[in-house]
């Protein structure tokens, strides 16, 4: 009987993971200059070298990050702050893509609205706000 | 007819009746010697049956019981083993499977070939609060987009977040 056993929990596994759910991984990070150069936390080395030409630092810092379950109709508050907050909502789901509302606000106030399609393992960057000599940047990726 | 020797040892035995007794002694050619054999051979027979008893077996029913179980313990495998070609759980338990492949096989056939996927994400659309202030989405390596505010606010280094 148990030989049986490995078919079924195939076919099990096979009919759950078509319907598996994606994650969208979202990191509040500082971009400075420094002289000479910080190296990038473990997590952000896919990122450096997008970040590195897209905003011309060359040192990076994880200020936070969280992963969550990312699901049509689901709304988010992203790594939130005193300061700066991003609001994500899934509206629609694709094979392979996510469409996402997402609101930026800055001091309590809204900053911008963007409509933004998510690919898998293909970021967003977005440019946040001055702190101090860096920036903050925001990166969201659905894994 | 007995012929002789049948004669001679049902005699031996003692299992002739009495005429057949007496007419068979009277033929014998030497009834002393035949008479001293026969003495011989009962008194033989009497220790042979006496030697071959049976002994008694101690606990006997013990044993025997012991021995039924072990009978029936390799009965059962045996039993067990025997050829089955397609047993009632197994048939219900491939149907069941078959069913359950069906329909997962159905399932992704009906849906079709998936639509090609997209490999960069994209920013349809963004929009500023503040007219002054500027918003714009370009690729950037890495199969990445960026969403570059012109003027997303400044925060002091001495305030923490």
């Amino acid at each position: 009987m148990e030989r049986w056993l490995i078919p079924w929990l195939m076919v099990v596994l096979f009919a759950a993971g078509a319907h598996a759910e994606d994650r969208i991984w979202a990191a509040l990070v500082l971009g400075t200059t420094e002289n000479p150069p910080r190296p990038a936390p473990e997590e952000l080395e896919p990122f450096v070298k997008g970040l590195r030409t897209v905003f011309g630092y060359n040192s990076f810092y994880l200020l936070a990050a969280k992963e969550k379950k990312i699901r049509k109709g689901t709304e988010e508050w992203v790594v939130p702050n005193k300061k700066v907050f991003l609001k994500l909502q899934c509206i629609d789901r694709s094979p392979g893509c996510y469409t996402v509302n997402l609101e930026l606000y800055f001091k309590k106030e809204l900053l911008v609205t963007s409509q933004v399609k998510f690919a898998r393992d293909a970021p967003l960057y977005i440019r946040g706000p001055n702190w101090g000599k860096g920036r903050l940047i925001y990166i969201l990726e659905v894994r | 007819m007995k012929n002789f020797e049948e004669r001679y040892t049902a005699w031996m035995d003692d299992a002739l009746d009495r005429d057949e007794r007496a007419a068979f002694e009277r033929a014998l050619p030497d009834p002393a010697a035949a008479a001293r054999e026969r003495e011989e051979w009962l008194r033989l027979r009497g220790l042979m049956r006496q030697a071959l008893e049976p002994a008694r077996m101690p606990h006997a029913d013990f044993v025997n019981s012991r021995i039924r179980e072990a009978i029936a313990r390799e009965a059962r495998p045996a039993a067990r083993s025997a050829p089955r070609l397609f047993p009632l759980p197994r048939l219900a338990f491939a149907g069941g499977f078959l069913v359950v492949l069906a329909c997962v096989l159905s399932a992704i056939i009906l849906s079709g070939p998936a639509p090609e996927a997209p490999t960069v994400s994209e920013i349809v659309a963004a929009q500023v609060r503040d007219e002054r202030n500027r918003a714009y989405a370009f690729e950037a390596p890495g199969r990445a987009a960026v969403l570059w505010i012109d003027d997303a606010g400044f925060i002091p280094a001495n305030e923490r977040l």
